[in-house]
């Protein structure tokens, strides 16, 4: 320290840096504990044999790299012996057996990709083996609230199912309709959707399953939560649904048919469904919505890998004396679920046609690593419909899963012609059986 | 540039300061760990901390790189290449041979009485209850059961604790018991404690409750697995690592600690792959007038197979829980790469579980998560455990298999011939990477030693084993076969410094055996030299594996 200090020209202050890093770093070690000076013959080694052969170059880089790598983990080896101690993950268990018992069970995030962090749960009421009422409550810290509430009675003739919901979303996309519309026109606005409504569904075997549904619904767009984004209004005129309240009816059928046995088997399966829109009061909204689903698995190795292919196709038919489809109702591509090189939302139309390549093979049995590529198109009428202006993109997931099979995670890279996105989505996608003029849930990955 | 260039140039400088070789280890017998030292606080540890610490985070600390590329082998190694007897290991099968009436007899503990049984706990663990009970002598045990299936962990804990005792491990008393309901009665101020450590009045409905749990055997009674209290007070588990800084005898990293890197290659052999820091026990004995720590490697239910399965049986000692080299090669191969355990184990008979020979790879073996200590193992670590493996005769290995007391005979069999095909394994690969050669002597001016390899069956007839010898100092070496080779004439020294155990080193030899391949081994390193006592030109002790 004393030859850096007193070095006159650079040089030798260069040459003495060793020097005092080697005395630093001799003073950072600690020396061997005054309890373990004592030395015997009868030991196999001394505590300076041990010293010289256990003691670590003096690297200052080295030194200075460890020091703080060293605070994190020794806190954290307290934070989980305290966590052990206390035996939190047991008490976690055992609340959560005890709130299952009583019906209650917790749910992370919200319904729909970026919804954001939050939570919250469900419960349910059992009335005999054949009747449930559910309770639904979910918020997140980005603004969005979901209430539900569904009433269930299964028989031997189906279930019938009573159910309403009341969802808030502060911060969703619009980049404007059509396939050409610009990313720079992103704007934001917030959604108010309210449902109530009745369906009956029958399960034949597990594997295929049929029902019908008719819902009341009211939704209103209004102005978005976040302040950095403009409303569509700015920049979109007359856009149709924005600031109003839309109510209206949707009566629809639908069919499922699941013989995707396990994830790296030979299987495929598909989703047809349909319905009619129809404005309530003076509205004269009156639409068709079709949309279709087909999915096919491909093993490669056993067990272990396997081709995914999806095809996804919605249409919508307005009557001819309809008024125009609120844009929030029509069908929309861009995010995690659909083209994952693209923004959330990121195109919206009359009609979609999305198809999607994916190679999912397993690097552990929790981890599980997607190569895909991704194609969709909005268009308004078929002959817009060209191979050539469909949106591509090409990327790499992982999904991490739990002991349990459930994917609790999925981080996906998506690379397009608009740069670069990348998709952290928790939790399992779960499909509503008919998507209509509701907005999210439509396609499970 | 030039100035970096200067800087770092010094910077690394003190990597070429120290003389990293170890001089001649003393010729001690017992490493004298057991001094008196004051009681020490209780240092808990923990499993989820470890898995995280070993599995990723390890690889973040540069100052853990360092010391693992300057890691030169095992301090706790005497001039034979020997581990002392200390508080951690005494030397049993590996030194002499033993009897298994010996090792059974020489387990710390007894089995309990038979009699009535007084109830003191439940500990209710989520998984299968464990039970506290007095014996009629007053000695207290945990009586532990069989969660799945009949007899797999208590069979599984009886045999695996008869062999690492066998091999020089601290081990509680584990035995098997069979008892009935009637049995057991309640203490007065017995306690039920749920999974999170809350306490009521252990009532005869609970431990009818427990016992609901248990297949019980034909005739009525309940099979368990009676662990003996260790003696002394616990202070806690040990780490694979660094050393107590409360416990004035630990003075040895406990990853530089041979017996402890060489547990991998025992560990390999029981398919004991649940080895973590929660598996071991600090117990504060005192033993003729001295107090001082005792180290202890408890719970081996899980051996041979029988544990609980993360990710599916068949990973159980070839892969670690997150393995980073078999998910990237997945990740690389886009999933076609299959693992060879995944394709081709089998389970075949329930009692034993996963535990099998064909796939079994001595070298490649892994246990649950890294382990600190086993990441160190080097060559001599290796072979010293083979040394002690290789040591179980069939016959031995016969009589742990029946103490397994496996209702069928054929899956007593199935035991005896698996431990029997693994320990050749791991006898076929160390006995084969390193020269095998022990005991040297120096007679009339020979060089003689026993090989182990001979001796066990794993390499040709002594006539045909061939083996290569030099000296220090010489250039050409001497090829030979048989078990002594004549020496060159050596000059003795004169007025040369002895060591503080009074001996002078005179020359080193290097000798090499001949592997199945064609290849030569690593050496042994012979030291020759004279002591305080004689002139006479003597071997004082050797090294294996020396690079």
């Amino acid at each position: 320290m004393l030859a850096f200090l007193l070095a006159t020209d650079m040089r030798r202050k260069m040459l003495a840096l060793p020097a005092a890093g080697v005395v630093i770093c001799s003073l950072l070690r600690p020396p061997i504990s005054p309890a373990q000076q004592f030395v015997e013959e009868a030991r196999i080694r001394t505590p300076e044999e041990i010293r010289e052969n256990t003691r670590r170059p003096l690297l200052v880089p080295v030194e200075v790299a460890s020091w703080p790598f060293h605070k994190l983990s020794s806190g954290m080896e307290r934070g989980f012996i305290a966590f052990e101690r206390h035996r939190i993950r047991e008490r976690m268990n055992l609340w959560t057996e005890e709130l299952r018992h009583h019906g209650v069970q917790a749910r992370f995030g919200g319904s729909g990709e970026g919804s954001g962090f939050g939570g919250g749960g469900t419960y349910t009421l059992h009335a005999g083996k054949a009747n449930s009422l559910q309770f639904l409550g979910l918020a997140t810290f980005k603004a969005y609230q979901e209430f539900g509430i569904q009433w269930q009675s299964t028989t031997p003739a189906g279930s019938v199912i009573a159910e309403s919901s009341y969802q808030w979303r502060s911060d969703e996309n619009f980049y404007g309709l059509g396939h050409n519309s610009v990313r720079t026109n992103h704007s934001m606005f917030a959604l108010r959707q309210t449902w109530a409504g009745l369906r009956w569904e029958y399960q034949v075997k597990g594997r295929v399953r049929w029902g019908a549904l008719y819902r009341a619904a009211w939704i209103s767009a209004l102005r978005g939560g976040d302040p950095h984004f403009g409303p569509p209004d700015a920049f979109f005129s007359n856009l149709t649904g924005y600031g109003t309240q839309t109510r209206l009816g949707t009566a629809g059928v639908y069919f499922d048919m699941d013989g995707i046995r396990n994830e790296y088997q030979l299987g495929g399966a598909t989703h047809f469904g349909a319905s009619y829109q129809h404005g309530f009061g003076n509205s004269s909204l009156s639409y068709f919505a079709y949309e279709t689903q087909l999915e096919g698995r491909l093993p490669v190795s056993r067990e272990s890998s396997a081709f995914v292919g999806q095809a996804n196709f919605e249409l919508t038919r307005a009557r001819h004396d309809s008024s125009s489809i609120p844009f929030y109702m029509l069908p929309h591509i861009g995010g995690s679920s659909t083209l994952r090189g693209f923004a959330l939302d990121r195109f919206y139309g009359r009609n979609l046609a999305l198809l999607s390549l994916e190679y999912r093979y397993r690097i552990h049995p929790f981890v599980q690593v997607i190569p895909f590529f991704d194609e969709g198109q909005i268009f308004d009428r078929s002959e817009d419909l060209s191979w050539l202006n469909w949106h591509r993109n090409y990327g790499l997931g992982f999904r991490f899963r739990s002991a349990g099979g459930a994917t609790f995670m999925r981080v996906e890279y998506g690379r397009s012609s608009e740069g670069s996105e990348i998709h952290i989505v928790f939790g399992d996608r779960e499909r509503p059986p008919l998507r209509g003029p509701f907005r999210y849930g439509a396609y499970k990955r | 540039m030039k100035r970096v260039v200067i800087l770092l140039f010094f910077c690394m400088l003190p990597l070429w300061g120290a003389d990293h070789r170890l001089r001649l280890p003393p010729p001690l017998t017992v490493d004298a760990d057991d001094r008196n030292i004051p009681e020490p606080r209780e240092q808990p540890v923990s499993e989820l901390y470890g898995i995280l610490y070993n599995s990723w985070m390890r690889h973040l600390s540069p100052g853990q790189k360092v010391a693992a590329v300057r890691d030169i082998g095992a301090l706790n190694v005497n001039a034979w290449d020997e581990v002392p007897d200390s508080s951690w290991f005494t030397n049993r099968i590996g030194r002499r041979r033993l009897s298994f009436d010996e090792i059974c007899a020489g387990l710390e503990g007894q089995p309990p009485e038979n009699g009535v049984w007084t109830a003191l706990r439940v500990e209710d663990e989520g998984y299968t209850p464990k039970l506290r009970v007095r014996d009629p002598a007053g000695r207290t045990y945990v009586l532990k059961f069989d969660p799945s299936i009949p007899e797999k962990n208590s069979a599984a804990e009886r045999v695996s604790t008869l062999i690492l005792h066998a091999a020089g491990y601290n081990v509680p008393h584990n035995s098997i018991v069979s008892f009935r309901s009637s049995d057991l009665t309640l203490a007065k101020d017995a306690y039920y404690m749920d999974q999170v450590g809350k306490r009521r009045p252990l009532t005869r409905a609970d431990l009818e409750g427990v016992l609901k749990k248990i297949k019980p055997v034909a005739n009525g009674t309940y099979r368990g697995l009676a662990s003996m209290f260790l003696p002394g007070k616990a202070t806690g588990k040990f780490k694979y690592t660094g050393t107590r800084k409360d416990d004035a005898n630990d003075i040895i990293p406990h990853e530089r600690r041979r017996e402890l890197r060489g547990l991998r290659v025992i560990a390999a052999w029981i398919n004991h792959a649940d080895t973590g820091e929660k598996n071991t026990y600090d117990a504060y004995v005192t033993v003729g007038g001295r107090s001082y720590l005792k180290h202890y490697l408890i719970d081996f239910g899980s051996t041979l197979g029988s544990g609980d399965y993360i990710n599916g049986p068949y990973r159980i000692g070839h892969e670690y829980i997150f393995d980073g080299s078999a998910m990237g090669r997945s990740f690389i191969t886009l999933g076609l790469w299959h693992r060879p355990w995944e394709q081709h184990g089998r389970i075949v008979h329930s009692e034993i579980g996963y535990y099998d020979s064909e796939l079994f790879e001595p070298e490649r073996w892994k246990p649950n998560y890294p382990n600190p200590a086993f990441n160190r193992t080097d060559d001599a670590d290796g072979y010293w455990g083979a040394k002690i493996v290789t040591a179980f005769s069939d016959e031995f290995i016969e009589k742990l298999a029946q103490a397994g007391a496996y209702s069928r005979s054929e899956v007593t069999a199935y035991l005896a011939n698996t431990l029997k095909q693994r320990r050749d394994a791991i006898g076929r690969y160390w006995l084969d990477r390193v020269a095998p050669l022990e005991e040297f002597d120096l007679t009339g001016g020979r060089l003689v030693f026993r090989d182990l390899a001979v001796e066990r069956g794993y390499a040709p007839e002594e006539i045909a084993r061939g083996y290569r010898l030099q000296l220090e100092g010489k250039k050409e070496s001497l090829t030979f076969t048989g078990q002594s080779a004549q020496l060159p004439e050596l000059s003795l020294r004169v007025g040369g410094q002895a060591d503080r155990y009074g001996r002078l080193l005179v020359a080193r030899v290097w000798i090499e055996s001949k592997r199945q391949d064609g290849g030569w081994s690593l050496p042994v390193e012979v030291s020759l030299g004279q002591t305080r006592e004689s002139e006479r030109l003597q071997v004082l002790g050797w090294r294996h594996a020396v690079r």
